[in-house]
């Protein structure tokens, strides 16, 4: 009769499922807090990092691949926008780059889903630009509250010398 | 003098007419995009706690095709998920209210296991024990 006989047991016993009790009540009423945040990545033609094209001929395009990743905590709708620039043309986290929109690829992503898909992009000099180009990838997502296309201030980017060619 | 007046018209009707096909607004160009209605569908779904997995990798699957520009069989996988989102709009919140049920089910079955404890146990351990020994005989030394 131990435990009958025994208060401290007994007070042990009910203490420890108390405790248990309220953590397991917490963890299954507390909102889902997770940080939410988009991610975006550049990879070689074979979709791994690393090999990355340090030379292209003006007016060819090269193969790479895009990374997308989605933990916003629900579907996003995302567009990369494919840009050529130089150390003056580049992005922050705050504003877009102002070089020319060439090409971009869009991508609808479950929640903690992400996607890599191989591309292909033209690499050309622009009448400012010396023979180093920065290709410019920005990842854009849609506010589906006010219907627009927002720039997440997230960018990557992968400089290259263009030759002339033949 | 009225002919080249009209003939200048002309040219400068002309030279928009190509600057407007050639240059097309952004607006436009989200108003034509079919994809963020449905997405908005499924993203509501998604907060009232119904599966959308597959409907997405659906509206996907469709966006990419879109792109390829098979449009004909990408609107058709589109209207297919849009179908599937509007017949699961009704039911969203009987699944809402369903969920919520469940949790706080669970939470009140959570928070009731010490006073189950506390009421229980002693009575169920006292059970148990005098049940194992009832066979018990007092023997003499």
């Amino acid at each position: 009769m131990s435990l009958l006989q025994d208060d401290e047991v007994f007070a042990v016993i009910l203490a420890v499922s108390i405790v248990a009790s309220v953590l397991g009540t917490v963890l299954i009423l507390r909102p889902f807090s997770s940080e939410k945040f988009s991610a975006i990545g550049l990879l070689d033609e074979n979709c791994k990092i690393g090999n990355y094209p340090e030379i292209a001929v003006n007016g060819t395009e090269i193969k790479l691949c895009l990374f997308v990743y989605n933990h916003l905590g629900e579907p996003a709708y995302y567009k990369v926008v494919y840009r050529i620039g130089n150390n003056d043309t580049l992005p922050s986290n705050l504003t877009s780059s102002p070089a020319q929109e060439i090409k971009e690829w869009r991508v609808i992503l479950n929640n903690d889903e992400n996607t890599t898909f191989p591309i292909s992009v033209p690499v050309f000099l622009n009448a400012n630009e010396t023979d180093k180009v920065a290709l410019i990838f920005e990842l854009w997502a849609y506010n589906m509250t006010t219907g627009n296309w927002e720039y997440t201030g997230l960018w990557t980017d992968l400089y290259i010398n263009v030759t002339k060619g033949g | 003098m009225k002919a080249t007046t009209g003939i200048s018209l002309l040219i400068i009707f002309f030279i928009f007419a190509v600057i407007l096909a050639s240059n097309p607004s952004n607006s436009q160009e989200e108003v034509q995009d079919p994809f963020p209605e449905v997405l908005a569908k499924l993203t509501y779904l998604n907060s009232m706690g119904v599966n959308v997995t597959s409907l997405v990798d659906d509206l996907n699957e469709a966006l990419m095709l879109y792109q390829k520009g098979n449009i004909s069989q990408a609107m058709s996988i589109l209207n297919e998920v849009n179908a599937t989102a509007s017949s699961l709009l009704s039911r969203a919140d009987e699944t809402h209210f369903r969920q919520l049920f469940e949790k706080y089910t669970e939470a009140v079955l959570l928070l009731s296991i010490p006073l189950i404890i506390y009421v229980a146990l002693p009575r169920a351990y006292a059970y148990f024990w005098y049940n194992s020994r009832k066979n018990w005989r007092v023997k003499k030394k």
